[in-house]
This record gives structure tokens, C-alpha cells and sequence, in this order.
């Protein structure tokens, strides 16, 4: 399988294009907003609009100590992050479809399971890089701001891995709805409500453990022994990974490209 | 396609099945798991009321503590082999189970069977750390089947209707009819008069507790001749210091140690709010001494 | 290198292709033409292995377009009409990325090789976003040709170009035909075909109407045109008098023009000749215009539009 070409593609794809810039940037930005948001900010900007609010009121209104700031960014990140790179990265696939940039790879040899594969582990390993990252600069500034809580780092990368994990799932419905919708902004809209429908159905049916939004709950609880349901959850989202993956080059190997 | 569903399935039925060991019993299954690699000595986690899990978990709360699994992991990290179960009222053997005449033997009779259990697995030395009600539970079975040594944490020092009692005169008058059917228990008696869904005084759950008792943990832990360290948390607000030293008061050879900050799931507390989030909360771990306490005990026992 | 047989290609309701049949045969350049909107880009999509046909067979170089599994397994070269490249990539990049199988070889002095013979050297490390078209379609060429497959599929490769644009597409071409490769040129601009093709193919309405030698399909179809310019505007009752003579089939009027079609060259001039020097008309000249591929396919075409209305 000769997909270093591929990969050396998507990685100046995504630095010429900014995609890698936004993602990290995005992630970054509320991995430093969030602590000082909730240290500085927003008690100021509650004191002014509720002069008579005590203290205590608005500390409880506000997260408290480290491990609730951070569990306030793992949330945040699901929230606004999953937006952020789900637009970023739209347009991987139906982008490539609508301006049929595919054409040229495709009748000189490329094949569409390589094409995938490297879009994958090129933007896969930056979200995992990016969210993992993140949480542990959000930890440093949210332990500067609110003392060292959290017993030890594991927790946290853990939670970062499993973020990154989940946003490998919204890559791959990415790149699944993308090779049927072939336009960036259906794609991305498709992607959203798949992303947001799984979380709430898995909540509201309570088989978060067979779905990729078991991942964000089990990382959000930095727990000190991770729960088998994470395992199950792990199992779960790669195989719709796989499933999104393959589904999407049966997609594009029936499709006619030229027709854009 | 039809290959990576397969393997995901198998994979989820293997990931919910590795690792469990079952004890038969006659009326259904008890599940447990070792965690260590000593294949000389085992200490038994016996769980405490309500269904509580092998993990320290209760179905009936929205979150996890893990208090028993992160217990095992330090011991074992430590050199120490444990084996908890899911009693039969709990986690995975729940199913396995006919429930609906509880009564307190059962539970002694299930740890009594892990203990058999554990001697046909080759262990020599088997210790017995019970929590809670699995103090009592624990040192039943162990006057039954003879143990190693006995570890009680946050183990009551009173028998179950003066516990409720204490618990439930600072909310209701003495006159009270929830303070009349303690009474009537201790006569034997079963008030009839409540709701079958009443938490507490249903008549299922009224017959359960007369069965509960009968035993008295102050008395009971006499008739253990073996090695014997009783822990208690001082920020535990459901069995304190006096608990502690009523069991203490059976017999001052036994080891007591009272841990500062620690609540009844074992973790380091510092206030009342704190106290009630770790129950639901995995993220704190437990209190730093505990385990060097257990561990030196221990290793008097090797 | 390409016979097909029976081709056709639905779209839904609407038949794209019924039933063409065409051969090209190895070393040769041929010339596809038809209007917009014939089912040329629909037939070379379908050789490219970029779509399947609805019913028919097809093979090209020796593959039936059925049966493989992906396009590139056809082993040939495919330039889109128009093809599309990634803007932010430099050309060295993008042929680089398109040849990364290039086994013969450093891949390096090869892109060097294909950007040489394109004339783009100079222009390697700019990014293609900011190339005028005709340079995209030089690029395309160096991409189409870089595994050096023996033939090649080229829709409309100097459509849309500057004339100096198309001159550069056009001598690739022949130098294509040089080294005894097969081209398949699918194009609407006859001049091109002319120029470089050996065979044409005419499709209309998603019929092949016509596939001869060029040579023979222009010597065939000749209807010798005298082109015949006067002092003045030559007046209807002479023009309809013209038109009687024995021999003449058209008059075409410009102006002080005629374009007159005409049998038999040789016993048309005599007449012709002869009724002007009865006439009062001053002949400026008198040239015989051989038809050109474009008449013919104009006529060609004409005639099947002209059944179809029928």
C-alpha cells in the first residue's frame, strides 16, 4: 500500500489551507478562554450586572476548582470544538467531488481506499495531537488559576485521547456524508446533527457505552480507573470508523466523478 | 463490513465477560474478579449494604465512586492479590438471583461459599476486609469458615435498629410511627401499616431487617480468634466513631486506627459538599493512608 | 487499443448514447467530433473507466470497461476537459503526488522530464492556482503522460485556449503521434482535427454518423466550391439563373461573393465561365474552394437533423 504520497498531500493540504492553524487554534483558544473565563471574567461580569449577588452565589454559579474547570472545557470542546472541526474539514471529500479534483488521482492510479486511508490518518493523528494538547494546557492554566487538583495527569490525556477519538468519528462521517451530499455545507450541517442526534439518543436510551458519545462522557468524568463501558465504547467507534470508511469508497468507486 | 460488526460484537461480549470468576451456588451465580498476582494470600472485599457492586458502586445513584476497584488496584500495585464479588443483591449476579424473600444469612452464606471458594483456588491465607455492613456480613462468615484475619472499615459497632434509631431520631419524634416500628421490630413484630414502596419500612423490608438484627456486631466480633484491625473515617457520616469503639471495646488486642478526612467511601474529604460528591464522583481517589494501613496489617499476617 | 461496440448510456430518461460503434487502432490519432451536447465527454467518460455504459462493450487497451475494478487499471492517459488541480500545490508537487508509483526511475528527474517537454520548467515551483488556462492544460498533458501509457484520452485539450495556447497543445499532440502513441481526441474545433488527426469519428444526437480515414472522408466528400467575387452585388434574377445551370447544387451569397457548390468541378467552371461572359458582371476572381472538414461535418450532421425531423 504506497499512500506516503497521499499523506505527504493531505499534511500540505492541511498546513497551505490552514486547516491544521484553525483546529488548533480553535482548541487552543478554549483551553486557555475557558479557566480564565471562569477565574477573572465572568465573576467581574456577573458583579456588574448583579451588584447584590453575594460571593458565595456567584461562586456557585461557577465552576469552583480545577477538575470542574476542565470538565467545563471537555464540554466545551464537544459543544463548540465538534462545530469548529467539522466546517474546518468539510470539504475534504465533497470538496474534492464538486471540483473534481478527484479525477486526475483517480485515472492515474490512485485508489479511493488509499485516498480515504490517508485523509484519516493525516487529520486523525492532528485531532488526536490537538485535543490532547489542549487538555493539557488547560490543565497548567486551570492549575495556575485554581490550584493543582487532579491527582495526576492520566486522566487527562486520557480524556484528550478520547476526545480525539471521538472527533476521528465526526472525520468519518465527514468524509461518509460527503462522498453522497457532495457539497461542504450539507455535509458539514448532516455531520452536526449525526454528532449532537448520537450523543442525546445515547443519553436519552442510556447505550452511551456502544456509542462514540460513551467516550466523551466516560473522558469528561477523569475518572481514576476508566469503566469497562470505555472499552466498549472504544470498540464501538472504531468499528463505525471502519464501517463509515468503507461505506464511503463503495460510494465513490460507484460514482461518477466527472459528473461533480 | 459484516467482519468489523462481528468482531465489534464479540469484542463487547468479550469486554463485559473478561475477567469474572463464578462461584455456583444453589439458588444462582455469585461473579467476582481477582486483581494481583500473590497466590498465597487473598483479601476478600465483602461490600456493604444496598446494591453495591464489587466496584463500590450502587445501581440506585447516577455516577460511580469506585472505591472497591481502585482499593484493589493500589493492593495490588502493592503486592496484594484481592477477590471481590457482586453480592447477590448487586452488578451481574443480581439476574442470577431470586430475590424476593431477602434474608441477611443469605449474604453471610455467600461470603461464607467465596471463602470456600477461595480455598479450592489454592489460596493459604484468605482476609476478609469487609465495609459497612460487609464488616458484619464478613465476620459472620468468617466465625463460620476460618479466615486468616478480619479488616473491618467503616464497620457499625451496633446491631441495625439502634443504627436507625440514631439516624432517624434527629427527623422524627420519638411518637413517630417510623420510631414505633423499630420498636415493634425488637419485639419481633412487623408493622403492617406502611406502604409496600416505603423505602425503608416496607413489610419485605421490615422481615429483612428482623433478620439483620438478630446480630450484633459488638458481640459477634468476640468470637474471632484471629488478627483483627478495625478503620474508621472521621468525616464518615454514616458510621462514625462511636461505631468504632464499640467494636474496639470487644476487644482492646484488635488494632484500631481512626483516619483523618476520610468519609465512608474511603476518599479524602475536607467539607460537608465534598463529602457527598465523591459518592457520585470517580475522579477523587481515596485516602492516601488507607492503604498503607491495610498493607502493613498485612504484612504481619505473611 | 479501443472497440466498441453497441454503446449506450442512459441518464435517467434520457439516452446519451444509442448504440455507437467505433475502432482505433494502435499508433493512430483520432479525431472525435461532435457538437456540444452530442455524448463526446459521455463517450470518454465511459473509456476512461470513469462511468459504466447502460449496455453495449467496450474494450480499451485490451481491457473490457466492465470488468475492471478501478480506472487506473486501464493503464492509460485521461485529460479531462479542463482538468482541475489543487491551487496551493506548485506543478513539481502535483506531478509528483500523480507519479508517486513511478517505478523507472527517480521520481524527481522524471517530473523534471514531463515539466521540460510541457515548457513549464520555468514555472515548477509556482503555485497552479496562479496558471492561466493554457498552462493547466500543458500540465495536464505532463500528468496524463508521466507513466507513459500507450494511449491516451484527451477531451477538448485546446478548447477555451489563445491561439498560441492551442498551437502549443497541437504540437504536443503531433509529438505524441511521433513517438507512436495513440490518441483519442475528443474536440468540437475541426481545424485541430485537420491538423493532426488520421481518423475521424462524427457523433450526433448520440449517433456515430460517420468514422473514415480523414483522408478518405475528405476526398469522399468533396463538393468542389468556386468561390466567385464580383465587382458588385450580383441582382436575385441572375442568381436564380445561376442556380438552373446544369451542375451547380448550392450558392451561398456574401455580399459581392458566391460560394458556389458544384458536381463536377471541371464541367462547372466551363459552364460557369461561359454564363459570366454573357452577363453583365465583372468577375474579380474565380478560385475553386476544396470543402473543408467543417463543411463536411456541418453537411453531415445536417442531414441527421434533417431526418430526425422527418
Amino acid at each position: 500500500m504506497n499512500i506516503k504520497g497521499i499523506i505527504k498531500k493531505e499534511i500540505l493540504e492541511g498546513i497551505r489551507n490552514y486547516r491544521f492553524l484553525i483546529i488548533f487554534g480553535g482548541l487552543l483558544f478554549f483551553a486557555i478562554l475557558d479557566p480564565i473565563m471562569n477565574k477573572i471574567v465572568m465573576p467581574q461580569l456577573l458583579k456588574s450586572q448583579f451588584p447584590n449577588m453575594t460571593l458565595e452565589a456567584i461562586n456557585d454559579m461557577l465552576a469552583s476548582n480545577q477538575i470542574s474547570v476542565i470538565r467545563g472545557y471537555l464540554e466545551d470542546i464537544f459543544e463548540i470544538g465538534t462545530i469548529i472541526i467539522t466546517f474546518t474539514l468539510s470539504g475534504i471529500v465533497a470538496q474534492e467531488i464538486s471540483e473534481k479534483t478527484l479525477i486526475l488521482p483517480i485515472t492515474t492510479g490512485k485508489r479511493y481506499g488509499h485516498l480515504i486511508i490517508g485523509k484519516v490518518l493525516v487529520y486523525g493523528s492532528i485531532l488526536i495531537f490537538a485535543t490532547t494538547t489542549s487538555a493539557i494546557v488547560n490543565y497548567i492554566y486551570s492549575g495556575v488559576l485554581y490550584d493543582f487538583e487532579l491527582f495526576s495527569l492520566v486522566p487527562l490525556l486520557r480524556a484528550g485521547l478520547l476526545q480525539g477519538l471521538y472527533m476521528i468519528f465526526v472525520l468519518s462521517i465527514i468524509i461518509l456524508i460527503g462522498s453522497f451530499v457532495r457539497k461542504t455545507i450539507s455535509t458539514g450541517l448532516l455531520t452536526l446533527i449525526i454528532a449532537y442526534g448520537t450523543t442525546f439518543l445515547g443519553s436519552l436510551f442510556e447505550i452511551n457505552n456502544y456509542l462514540p458519545a460513551g467516550l466523551l462522557s466516560e473522558g469528561k468524568l477523569l475518572a481514576v480507573i476508566p469503566s469497562l463501558g470505555m472499552f466498549k465504547s472504544i470498540l464501538c467507534t472504531i468499528s463505525i470508523i471502519i464501517i463509515s470508511m468503507i461505506v464511503a469508497v463503495i460510494r465513490l468507486s460507484n460514482m461518477e466523478l466527472t459528473r461533480g | 463490513m459484516l467482519c468489523v460488526i462481528i468482531i465489534s460484537v464479540v469484542g463487547c461480549i468479550i469486554v463485559g465477560n473478561i475477567g469474572y470468576h463464578d462461584i455456583q451456588l444453589d439458588d444462582g451465580t455469585l461473579y467476582g474478579k481477582f486483581k494481583g498476582n500473590d497466590k498465597d494470600l487473598v483479601l476478600l472485599i465483602v461490600a456493604g449494604s444496598g446494591p453495591t457492586d464489587m466496584n463500590g458502586n450502587s445501581s440506585l445513584t447516577q455516577g460511580r465512586n469506585d472505591s472497591f476497584i481502585q482499593l484493589a488496584k493500589d493492593l495490588s500495585h502493592r503486592g496484594i492479590t484481592t477477590f471481590r464479588y457482586d453480592k447477590r443483591t448487586a452488578g451481574r449476579s443480581v439476574d442470577t438471583f431470586d430475590n424476593k424473600d431477602m434474608d441477611f444469612d443469605y449474604f453471610i452464606d455467600d461470603c461464607r461459599d467465596a471463602i470456600k471458594y477461595l480455598k479450592e483456588q489454592g489460596y493459604k491465607k484468605i482476609v476478609i476486609i469487609g465495609h459497612s455492613q460487609g464488616s458484619l456480613v464478613g465476620m459472620m462468615a468468617a466465625i463460620q469458615e476460618p479466615v486468616d484475619g478480619f479488616i473491618s472499615v467503616a464497620g457499625s459497632g451496633f446491631t441495625i435498629d439502634t443504627i436507625l434509631e440514631n439516624q432517624l431520631l434527629p427527623h422524627y419524634d420519638e411518637k413517630s410511627k417510623e420510631i414505633k416500628a423499630i420498636h415493634s421490630l425488637r419485639e419481633g413484630t412487623i408493622d403492617t401499616s406502611f406502604d409496600e414502596d416505603h423505602a425503608l419500612f416496607s413489610v419485605t423490608n421490615q422481615e429483612f431487617l428482623l433478620t439483620w438484627m438478630k446480630y450484633n456486631p459488638a458481640e459477634e466480633i468476640k468470637k474471632l480468634n484471629i488478627p483483627i484491625l478495625l478503620i474508621q473515617g472521621d468525616m464518615d457520616t454514616q458510621v462514625n466513631v462511636d461505631d468504632l469503639k464499640s467494636l474496639k471495646a470487644a476487644n482492646s488486642q484488635d488494632e484500631s486506627i481512626l483516619i483523618k478526612g476520610m468519609n465512608h467511601v474511603l476518599k479524602k474529604v475536607s467539607s460537608e459538599e465534598e463529602n457527598v460528591v465523591t459518592y457520585t464522583d470517580p475522579s477523587y481517589q481515596l485516602h492516601s493512608e488507607l492503604v498503607p494501613t491495610i498493607v502493613k496489617f498485612i504484612n504481619t499476617l505473611k | 487499443m479501443i472497440q466498441v461496440k453497441g454503446l449506450h448510456k442512459k441518464f435517467g430518461q434520457f439516452e446519451a448514447l444509442k448504440g455507437i460503434n467505433l475502432n482505433v487502432t494502435k499508433g493512430e490519432v483520432y479525431g472525435f467530433l461532435g457538437h456540444n451536447g452530442a455524448g463526446k465527454s459521455t463517450t470518454i467518460n465511459i473509456l476512461s473507466g470513469l462511468s459504466k455504459p447502460s449496455a453495449g462493450t467496450c474494450k480499451v487497451n485490451g481491457w473490457d470497461i466492465q470488468k475492471i475494478a478501478h480506472p487506473g487499471d486501464l493503464h492509460i492517459g485521461y485529460l479531462p476537459e479542463e482538468p482541475k488541480f489543487y491551487p496551493w500545490m506548485t506543478a513539481s508537487e502535483i506531478l509528483e503526488y500523480l507519479g508517486a508509483q513511478w517505478k523507472e526511475g527517480s521520481i524527481n528527474t522524471r517530473v523534471e522530464e514531463m515539466l521540460d517537454w510541457v515548457g513549464l520548467k520555468q514555472s515548477a515551483n509556482r503555485r497552479v492556482g496562479g496558471y492561466s488556462r493554457g498552462m493547466k492544460q500543458r500540465l495536464g498533458m505532463a500528468a496524463v503522460l508521466f507513466y507513459n501509457p500507450e494511449l491516451l484520452l484527451l477531451d477538448e485539450p485546446s478548447s477555451a485556449l489563445d491561439p498560441e495556447g492551442r498551437c502549443v497543445v497541437l504540437n504536443l499532440i503531433s509529438d505524441l503521434k511521433s513517438r507512436g502513441k495513440t490518441v483519442f481526441l475528443s474536440t468540437h474545433i475541426l481545424n485541430d482535427v485537420e491538423r493532426v488527426c488520421d481518423r475521424v469519428g462524427i457523433l450526433s444526437q448520440g449517433n456515430m454518423i460517420v468514422e473514415k480515414p480523414l483522408n478518405t472522408l475528405l476526398s469522399e466528400n468533396v463538393k468542389s466550391i468556386y468561390d466567385i467575387i464580383f465587382d458588385k452585388k450580383i441582382d436575385s434574377e441572375t442568381i436564380n439563373i445561376i442556380k438552373q445551370l446544369p451542375g451547380i447544387k448550392n450558392i451561398e451569397i456574401q455580399e459581392e461573393k458566391l460560394s458556389v457548390k458544384v458536381d463536377l468541378p471541371d464541367e462547372a467552371s466551363k459552364t460557369l465561365l461561359s454564363f459570366f461572359l454573357n452577363v453583365d458582371v465583372t468577375v474579380q476572381s474565380f478560385t475553386l474552394r476544396r470543402p473543408s472538414l467543417e463543411d463536411i461535418f456541418l453537411e453531415e450532421v445536417g442531414k441527421i437533423e434533417h431526418k430526425g425531423d422527418h
